[in-house]
């Protein structure tokens, strides 16, 4: 496919517009088809920004988003979030959280990937990979259930079995040492099999006389794995971690809010579970949404950014 | 082929972040524009099609007459609660309506937190429930301030029956500057007690304790010496819901629970956080973790965890409402997991500041149910509005709010009601349409008789007077951090990661950094201003 429009790099306005209609009506089907995608985007992700304003508002009920008082300062609500006894234990634990599953998050689908594509046997591979995903569609409720009946430290299987050899017994779940641990490792859990889809999808588009070739070279399963299949999906890899990255303030509101208690409060507590204590609960409308914006502000940066550094090694999105 | 590629991924990525760029605001962007869904009622509630030609001897007069007109006004509500039947099995609806021409559509919400979460978003929307519960009096000083509420005082004509039912008094729990701004349900009177295996007692040949040495001591032989009998080191000896676990231990020197506003003996009006006596209550509770015998996991219990571990027979000391040990079903349960398991109920230890069985809040309600201002504008349901708060505050309404139908769940003997068999079976979400409360002994002891004597020594108690619920808090205060703050320090005390010499650094950490001397002082004042502490 050749592109016309790139090749010339002060091209005068019009002719440059008219071009793009051109080509537009040329490949009109396709905009057809991408016309529901863009509507539902507008009208239901860039309409409703303009409620951010009430960040900058002191939002009233009653007199609603475009009536009500400006803030005075305008970043009040700002100041009033940076200036939280908690601040910095919040930001700490939400990136660190974050940090935890982005990092130790990456490798496990992946490799599940890889061992599901080298598996040979038909149906043992799809009894894996529907008992894999399946987690995935688990609320946390029932996970913290079921973590609840192993790790509880009165009543869980694992403490009971520690008792029972005459051992001290864990406080899993109400102690900051394990907590981050157990956090991160239950999600990682709920998401493998999940995860693992979209790499296999990938690994599914690999050119098969790849593969071929590297046999007639004489490369072993594993030789292929690092040499054809691992590249052929780094594409993928990079993206999807460069749009995760996007969401590293989103530590996981549903899990911590469902699994946190007074006593792992230091190393559990997010933003998202302050606002909605502080925010929500407490009718702080505004400030929910200048603690919003301010994660998105952060996480723009950081998808940009990383594309950027990502470019460097000719692997950006864009 | 390269290029494609890439166009493919510019494309998904650009379909992404704008997802990405809304989601993240998502404590913003939600509450603009229509509500979340949910507000369509449920289309099949028609169940009597006649209009309520029939109406009983309704409480005020209007309400006839409007039912006579032959048009159902819909009426939604929403509070707090569990276990509403469906519309088309919901007899007390069904009653209503027929005896105020309405369609009323009640909708319940297990969890507090969750239903907070609602309302505010149904508020924020313009969405609003026609009768709605307000979480506490904090919050309805909120909504007031907000312009929410339809200010009831020029009403209180109208709802004569309900005044008259609710008594002028408590009425100003639901006050601020002078307009009544919501309907306070009378206070339940208080059901916590700790509660007691007495069978484990027997066992192991003690008596049921009463000091807190003896406490103690009880709480490490039931941890200690297998109660049970299973040949297991897996019994826990006392258990309940975060720090209220110790409200009797609190008690017994004197404290109220953590930031508890209450007026001493003397006539001085305190707050339990600066009391001398609180110290030594948390060297004590200290003491009592030490040992071993409490369940390491009070402060993760949420919910009825705790109770779910006293009925599966692991735990010996509960603090828990008679209800839910005592209520026939889970008596039952009880017998299933063991037949000899008795449980007791223990009045509070004594100690050296007394004996008080925790805190009770004087300026509290069961409950407080607000009108919107909105419906300011529709008159004629706001009307129905009124006519069932008379109703149900009324005879016939109140005794079917409270009883159920009569002659199916209860008959009358002169004036004494006689239960049915289908009372215990059917009636038990009544309560939920209780929007003005009831004759809480009368009611309790006709509907649970066989828990009466329960219902009785958990009124019996004696108990700290709390004044926490006339309480507002003033700007600047983020009770949301305020509270965090100390039961995390609270904690930290009594599991000794922080010694207690530390107490009075952080009585001084919580007034500065978390503006708690604004609030203690703005609460005095308002004590004070309703004439206690002087």
């Amino acid at each position: 496919m050749e592109m016309p429009i790139a090749a010339q790099p002060r091209a005068e306005q019009p002719r440059r517009l008219a071009s793009f209609f051109g080509s537009a009506w040329r490949f009109r089907a396709f905009y057809v088809m991408l016309l529901p995608g863009l509507i539902y985007y507008v009208l239901f992700k860039y309409l409703p920004m303009y409620g951010v304003i009430i960040a900058f508002k002191d939002f009233n009920m009653s007199s609603g988003i475009l009536h009500s008082a400006w803030a005075h300062p305008w970043n009040k609500h700002f100041l009033t979030f940076l200036h939280s006894p908690y601040f910095s234990q919040l930001l700490t634990n939400t990136v660190l959280i974050s940090v935890y599953k982005l990092l130790f998050g990456m490798v496990p689908p992946i490799a599940m990937a890889l061992l599901l594509n080298e598996c040979r046997v038909k149906w043992f591979r799809s009894l894996i990979q529907t008992l894999t995903y399946m987690p995935h569609f688990l609320s946390w409720v029932i996970i913290y259930g079921i973590l609840l009946a192993l790790l509880s430290q009165s009543s869980g299987l694992v403490n009971q079995w520690i008792k029972d050899i005459g051992g001290e017994t864990i406080p899993f779940l109400t102690s900051t040492s394990y907590f981050r641990s157990i956090l991160v490792s239950s999600e990682i859990w709920q998401n493998l099999g999940w995860g693992a889809i979209i790499y296999l999808a990938a690994i599914a588009g690999i050119d098969p006389t790849l593969y071929e070739a590297a046999r007639a070279d004489g490369a072993g399963r594993l030789r292929m794995i690092w040499h054809v299949t691992l590249p052929g999906i780094r594409t993928v890899i990079i993206m999807l971690f460069i749009l995760n990255l996007g969401h590293l303030l989103d530590a996981g509101f549903e899990q911590i809010y469902i699994m946190y208690n007074i006593q792992v409060y230091p190393v559990a507590d997010i933003l998202d579970t302050w606002v909605f204590r502080t925010g929500l609960q407490q009718l702080n409308f505004s400030l929910a949404s200048a603690v919003g914006l301010f994660k998105a502000a952060i996480g723009l940066v950081l998808v940009l950014g990383s594309n950027r550094i990502a470019r460097i090694w000719g692997e950006g999105i864009w | 082929m390269k290029t494609t590629k890439r166009m493919t991924l510019l494309l998904a990525g650009a379909a992404l972040l704008p997802g990405l760029l809304a989601g993240c605001g998502s404590g913003g962007g939600n509450n603009s524009g229509t509500n979340s869904g949910g507000s369509a009622g449920t289309g099949t509630a028609q169940a009597s099609g006649s209009a309520g030609s029939s109406a009983s001897s309704s409480a005020s007069g209007s309400a006839s007459a409007s039912a006579a007109s032959g048009k159902k006004v819909k009426l939604d509500i929403i509070e707090t609660g569990n276990n509403l039947p469906t519309p088309d099995q919901d007899f007390i609806k069904e009653a209503l309506d027929k005896a105020l021409g309405t369609d009323i559509n009640l909708t319940v919400y297990a969890s507090g937190d969750d239903y907070k979460n609602q309302l505010n978003v149904r508020l924020a929307s313009g969405n609003f429930p026609d009768l709605f519960q307000v979480p506490d009096r904090a919050t309805l000083k909120q909504f007031a301030e907000q312009g929410l509420l339809l200010d009831l005082t020029p009403y209180m004509e109208q709802l004569g029956p309900t005044k008259e039912f609710l008594g002028d008094e408590s009425l100003k729990k639901t006050t601020i500057d002078d307009k009544i701004y919501a309907i306070p349900k009378a206070p339940n009177i208080p059901y916590n007690t700790y509660w007691i295996r007495k069978d484990w007692l027997d066992k192991l040949g003690l008596q049921p304790p009463a000091t807190i040495d003896e406490l103690k001591n009880v709480v490490t032989a039931f941890a200690k010496q297998d109660p049970d009998g299973n040949g297991k080191n897996d019994t826990i000896g006392l258990t309940g819901s975060k720090l209220s676990t110790f409200a009797p231990v609190f008690g017994a020197f004197g404290v109220g629970d953590p930031n508890t506003f209450y007026v001493k003996d003397d006539g001085k009006l305190v707050n339990s956080l600066y009391e001398p006596a609180m110290k030594d209550a948390l060297a004590f509770i200290k003491g009592l973790i030490d040992t071993g015998g409490v369940d390491p996991e009070i402060m993760a219990n949420t919910g009825l965890q705790h109770q779910e571990k006293a009925i599966k027979g692991q735990a010996g000391i509960i603090w828990i409402d008679w209800p839910n040990l005592s209520k026939d079903q889970f008596a039952e349960q009880i017998k299933k997991v063991n037949p000899n398991a008795e449980w007791i109920q223990l009045a509070p230890p004594k100690g050296p500041g007394g004996q008080y069985d925790g805190p009770y809040d004087a300026g509290g309600t069961s409950g407080i149910y607000a009108i919107p201002k909105a419906l300011e504008k529709d008159k004629e349901k706001l009307q129905k509005v009124l006519d069932l708060l008379n109703y149900v505050s009324g005879k016939d309404g109140s005794m079917l709010v409270q009883f159920g139908i009569q002659g199916r769940h209860y008959n009358l003997d002169g004036d004494k009601v006689v239960p049915t068999d289908l009372m215990s079976k059917e009636t038990g979400f009544t309560w939920l349409y209780q929007f003005t409360g009831r004759p809480e002994m009368s009611y309790l002891q006709t509907k649970f008789a066989p828990q009466a004597k329960y219902i009785e020594f958990a009124n019996n108690q004696p108990r700290l007077q709390s004044l926490n619920g006339f309480l507002t808090n003033p700007e600047g205060y983020n009770p949301a951090d305020a509270t965090r703050f100390i039961e995390e320090e609270f904690v930290k005390f009594v599991y000794g990661k922080e010694p207690l010499t530390n107490y009075d650094s952080f009585l001084k950490q919580l007034e500065t950094s978390m503006n708690f001397k604004t609030f203690y002082d703005d609460a005095v004042k308002q004590l004070q201003a309703l004439g206690y502490g002087k």
